[in-house]
């Protein structure tokens, strides 16, 4: 079964351009990517699309490599994320440029032992997340998976870009802050 | 560089959510090799990651897999 090949062995696998290695990261990685797609995205077409398009994308990416040092997890969620709000914008013609996802290689993407320290705290980091006020959840929200700007959330909400600019920021410097208290050493070995 | 002030900006910067001109000013600096802003962008990144994380979980469609490979040969 899956399961029994760990995620590095799997990327191995990938770097060594083997097709049943794409597969099995895709049973193992789909579901998460799925289910915050489908945060973004109606069709559930669409939603499956964006989701293998991601996949397909991690395979393009690690074409010329031969070992891969990013988290893979918090890759694929992030290039998935900007697929979708790229539909969603093209969708509403929105005037904003494409979204480009981080390339795999980019030296700053936090690598598999930050994402292993993540993923222990999975259940604090949700709960954290679970206490934000409704008002700021809504603004994260029209960020994160409406792909909107600060200034269209300023016009969305009818209120002033300093003042929106200002919650927003707060908002993303609170959950930043709780993150680090649960996650302690998180930056301690860059 | 004093960054300071591009503090609060690298969640919406990867986010796609930034003015423009906020946009180039932080992408330029950012071209510069910055490793306050290389941690910064990082620590955003796992910040935009824990927040993708809540959505429930929604199992792959019987086939979806095979699928997938199928799209990858037809490459
Ligand atoms: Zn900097």
């Amino acid at each position: 079964m899956p399961d029994e090949v760990a995620t590095p062995e799997l990327l191995s696998r990938l770097v060594a351009r083997e097709e049943g290695a794409l597969g099995l990261l895709y049973e193992r990685l789909g579901p998460p990517l799925r289910g915050m797609v489908a945060r973004i995205l109606t069709s559930q077409e669409e939603v499956e699309d964006v989701v293998e398009n991601s996949f397909l994308e991690l395979w393009k990416q690690t074409a010329q490599k031969t070992s891969v040092k990013a988290s893979v997890e918090v890759w694929l969620t992030l290039a998935a994320r900007d697929l979708a709000v790229e539909r969603l914008r093209a969708a509403r013609k929105s005037p904003r440029r494409k979204l480009s996802p981080p390339s795999l290689d980019s030296a700053w993407l936090p690598d598999s032992s930050e994402f292993a320290l993540f993923a222990r705290r999975r259940e604090l980091v949700r709960n954290a997340l679970g206490v934000l006020p409704a008002s700021q959840r809504a603004v994260l929200d029209l960020a994160v998976y409406r792909g909107r700007t600060e200034e269209e959330m300023a016009d969305l909400l009818h209120k002033p870009l300093g003042r929106l600019r200002d919650e927003l920021r707060a908002t993303l410097r609170y959950v930043r802050q709780r993150l680090h208290a649960l996650m302690g050493t998180w930056t301690a070995n860059i | 560089m004093d960054c300071q002030y591009l503090e609060d900006l690298h969640e919406l910067f990867l986010l796609g959510a930034l003015a423009e001109q906020d946009e180039i000013k932080l992408r330029e600096h950012v071209a510069t090799g910055c490793p306050r802003c290389a941690e910064r962008l990082g620590e955003a990144a796992l910040t935009l990651f824990a927040i993708l994380q809540s959505p429930r979980p929604l199992r792959n469609d019987p086939g979806a897999r095979a699928r997938l490979l199928r799209r990858l040969r037809a490459k």
